[in-house]
């Protein structure tokens, strides 16, 4: 029986290294404002009081690199794939779209401005954070009680 | 749903890795079915009965409430 299309096993340390690398570079560009010159180019004519003429790209990087590494490691084929594995990673998706609703429901009312920016920011990446949390953690215990699944079929 | 897959694995004396290995699934399947945990598909609840030789509703049986 075949469902989804999913990569090769091999494809989960390439995914590791690349959202970690992303992550660093990422949290380095946005905490400390580190950049490279080598990722700044002109994009516009002449720059104003807002805008510079010249874009640094290293956080374009860092995200498309942690975003990637994310997707490869949440779309990865498990050593043991089967049905039952479907189900949790049908269920873990179920799981992080939630989760990421209820924090756009509470920052919406909790936090204005540049905090609801920042919250939206990291918010970007729940879908997929909270996939592979809860993916992960009821793979580890499908054995105990805990991973029982036929509440949602 | 519960069923009668450990019984019908004992008395082929199959241990649930076999099991698993002959139908296209995961140890881990096997056990949570014989534990009432994962109900499963149509297409594996056939070819579990197809290996113990028997129909299907001799091995999984609805409960009161499903």
């Amino acid at each position: 029986m075949k469902t989804m299309h999913l990569l090769p096993t091999s494809w989960k340390w390439p995914g590791a290294i690349l959202s970690i690398l992303g992550l660093a570079l990422g949290f380095a560009a946005e905490l400390w404002e580190i950049s490279f010159t080598w990722l700044t180019f002109q994009v516009r004519e002449k720059g104003d009081f807002f805008t510079s003429a010249e874009e640094d790209f290293t956080n374009e990087v860092a995200l498309t690199l942690t975003v990637a590494g994310l997707l490869m490691l949440a779309f990865t084929r498990e050593r043991d794939e089967d049905e039952r594995v479907r189900l949790i990673r049908l269920e873990a998706f179920q799981w992080s779209i939630l989760v990421n609703f209820i924090i756009i429901l509470i920052g919406n009312w909790a936090l204005y401005g540049g905090n609801f920016f920042w919250l939206m920011t990291f918010n970007l990446f729940t879908p997929l954070v909270v996939f592979l949390l809860r993916f992960y953690y009821v793979l580890y215990i499908r054995e105990s009680g805990a991973g029982k699944l036929n509440s949602i079929l | 749903m519960k069923n009668r897959v450990k019984e019908e694995r004992a008395r082929l004396n199959l241990q649930q890795q076999e099991l698993a290995e002959r139908i296209g699934v995961s140890r881990q399947t096997i056990h949570s079915i014989e534990n009432n945990r994962y109900v499963p598909s149509t297409v594996l609840a056939l070819k579990i009965a197809a290996i113990f030789q028997k129909p299907v509703e001799e091995i999984f049986q609805l409960e009161e409430g499903d």
